[in-house]
């Protein structure tokens, strides 16, 4: 395969991943106001409880995915109930620092159960082999393109247009409306978690089988999806699903043109000339979300 | 009212003093000498974090950078000049603050908040890179994993003393020689223009635009101020540690830093001191603890739950609830 294909590819599946992981962060950030910076390490427990599934549980892989994403909510829910909701009155320097704890305490947790070497799952999907043309992908890799665009397009309509969608979406233009309007913004600051969480789950799910499973995977990714956020602003769904394709290619051309370790800082650096051209992001429509101490 | 409470406190404060002059006396144990250095050098750098983080209320992800920018700049200058110690750690204090100056105007004039708070961990990560991987390549003595083989310190006032540091005992004296001064200025800062300007920036950053408060150079001062003595603190350990890696710029670091701070109390004087003591202290007495072999790993799991627990239990840290017991106890009297 041509070397820019293959740079394309990779750099469409990082994205697609990024894009996962910052959705998440971008409704919790809308909703109650909370950066969440453990979402990163919920990405990292959904490929270890995929990984317990796949190992304990004999039922195939889809089915070991969805129950995979169930608990993964339920998890979340407990998690918003614990260090979410305590803090949505407080300044927001609480909740990145309790979220940044929760992640912590999750990755040490994991580091104790299963050690610091990296583990595989395979599927019964990653050993067969497409070739079309001179173009050979792994179906693995044709599931996780499939899956994570979906999973996009999923979340976009459930959140533009359903009742609890247009919920989510009330609450990051005012709050006080809202609870004016009778909406539970608890029970909708829960959704929030839960869909984030779920989602995250989800784009560990479909990347685990193709690279291995690290404790270390959550905080390799969190801050690039934050990055994401941040060029995309808070707004549409879309924007952070282009945002987040947009850094995942450059990533991958600059740490093949320019330099491997360029790769780390390019999301970065991206988010700077963002902020100091358009500091609301590039789809933002205001300010004061991600300007809020 | 400020003043009497205050009074309150200098017997406390005295009693520190006299103890932290004595206790390494007491104990002549080169590794607890060693724990107790380290506490100071955290207690420096959280509270110097604190004056950003904590009295302005902006979160910064950068002071590990500085610190690590000032640890390497002592321990090349220590190594490849000839240049006084004494002005080789001032030095190590001034670079992280250029930066951070020029970091400041560039950003706090655009963003604010969290996304202020993102940009600073976007300067921590490219910081630590270079440190890493483009240094070692223009810098003679620095190799990737770091600086190794750094020279002990020489203090000299050419025509009265030289005299190397060398073991434990002297890096403690002279540590503490800087402490004590820096922890006067903190607490002398809060209550100065400039620290009722933080104070008014944390609380509402609008309103005190409209007081005729200059919002920019405030931030920028604190900013700076952060920088130079987390440069400082860098700058004592290359001599002392004789070895320096970009690990310094990690994430580990500023993890560290905001559990001792957010523990301790962000915004008070006491809280940061006794977040960064109790949390150089406690993993090392856990070390001892029978049964459990306390591993890096455990310890990161203890770090992350009981930081979570602080944060959501005592919203203002141990520093914040000490200060609660000591003004309800006066009311009653």
């Amino acid at each position: 395969m041509d070397p820019i294909w293959q740079i394309l590819v990779n750099g469409v599946g990082l994205g697609a991943v990024y894009g996962l992981v910052a959705v998440g962060i971008q409704l919790i950030i809308g909703v109650s106001g909370v950066p969440n910076f453990a979402n990163g390490q919920f990405y990292m427990l959904g490929g270890y409880v995929l990984f317990l599934i796949l190992g304990f549980v004999g039922i195939g892989y889809f089915p070991s995915l969805f129950l995979c994403i169930l608990i993964l909510a339920g998890i979340g829910a407990i998690a918003e109930r614990i260090s979410i909701r305590p803090l949505m009155e407080r300044p927001r320097s609480a909740g990145l620092i309790s979220t940044l704890a929760l992640g912590m305490f999750i990755e040490g947790l994991i580091l104790i159960l299963f050690t610091a070497e990296p583990k595989t799952i395979n599927t019964p999907y990653s050993g067969i082999i497409l070739s079309i043309g001179d173009v050979s992908l792994s179906v693995q890799r044709i599931i996780m393109a499939v899956g994570g665009v979906g999973a996009f397009v999923l979340a976009d309509f459930f959140v533009r247009k359903t009742k609890v969608g247009k919920g989510l979406r009330a609450m990051s233009q005012n709050k006080q409306a809202c609870r004016i309007f009778g909406i539970d913004i608890f029970k909708m600051s829960r959704i929030a978690f839960m869909l984030g969480v779920a989602l995250a789950a989800f784009a560990a799910g479909l990347v685990v089988p193709l690279f291995a499973l690290s404790p270390f995977m959550g905080s390799f990714i969190i801050f690039k999806a934050f990055a994401v956020v941040i060029i995309a602003g808070i707004g549409e769904i879309r924007g952070v699903m282009f945002a987040a394709l947009l850094v995942g290619l450059t990533e991958s051309l600059a740490s093949f043109y320019i330099d491997p370790l360029f790769r780390d800082v390019t999301a970065f650096l991206f988010m700077i000339c963002v902020l100091l051209i358009r500091p609301q992001g590039i789809f933002g429509e205001k300010s004061d979300l991600l300007f809020a101490k | 009212m400020n003043r009497i409470h205050s009074l309150g406190h200098r017997s406390i404060w005295l009693i520190i003093i006299v103890l932290s002059f004595l206790l390494p006396l007491a104990l002549q144990l080169g590794y607890i000498q060693h724990i107790m250095i380290m506490a100071m050098v955290y207690i420096i750098l959280t509270l110097s974090l604190n004056l950003i983080a904590g009295n302005t209320g902006y979160v910064s992800f950068a002071h590990p950078a500085f610190y690590a920018i000032g640890a390497y700049t002592s321990g090349i200058l220590l190594k490849t000049s000839a240049i006084p110690f004494l002005g080789i750690l001032l030095f190590s204090g001034i670079l992280p603050m250029a930066i951070s100056i020029a970091l400041g105007y560039l950003f706090f004039s655009r963003v604010r908040g969290f996304a202020f708070a993102m940009t600073t961990l976007a300067f921590n990560a490219i910081a630590g890179l270079i440190l890493s991987s483009v240094l070692p390549n223009i810098v003679k003595g620095v190799e990737f994993q770091g600086v190794y083989a750094i020279p002990r310190a020489t203090i000299s006032i050419p025509p009265l003393f030289t005299f190397t540091l060398t073991s434990n005992i002297h890096y403690y004296y002279f540590l503490l020689c800087i402490t004590l001064p820096f922890i006067g200025l903190m607490s002398r800062l809060m209550s100065t223009k400039v620290g009722r300007a933080l104070t008014a920036i944390r609380e509402n950053e609008l309103l005190a635009e409209a007081l005729g408060i200059n919002t920019l150079n405030n931030k920028v001062l604190a900013f700076a101020i952060g920088a130079f003595f987390a440069g400082i603190a860098g700058g004592f350990l290359a001599p002392y540690i004789t070895f320096v890696s970009p690990d310094l710029a990690s994430a580990y670091y500023w993890v560290l830093f905001f559990t001792m701070l957010f523990a301790g109390g962000p915004g008070t004087l006491i809280g940061p001191i006794i977040g960064a003591t109790v949390f150089s202290v406690l993993p090392e007495l856990l070390r001892f603890a029978p049964g459990v072999s306390f591993t890096p790993e455990l310890r990161q799991a203890l770090f992350g739950l009981s930081l979570l627990l602080i944060i959501i239990l005592i919203p203002d840290g141990i520093g914040g609830k000490i200060k609660e017991i000591i003004y309800r106890r006066r009311a009653r009297a």
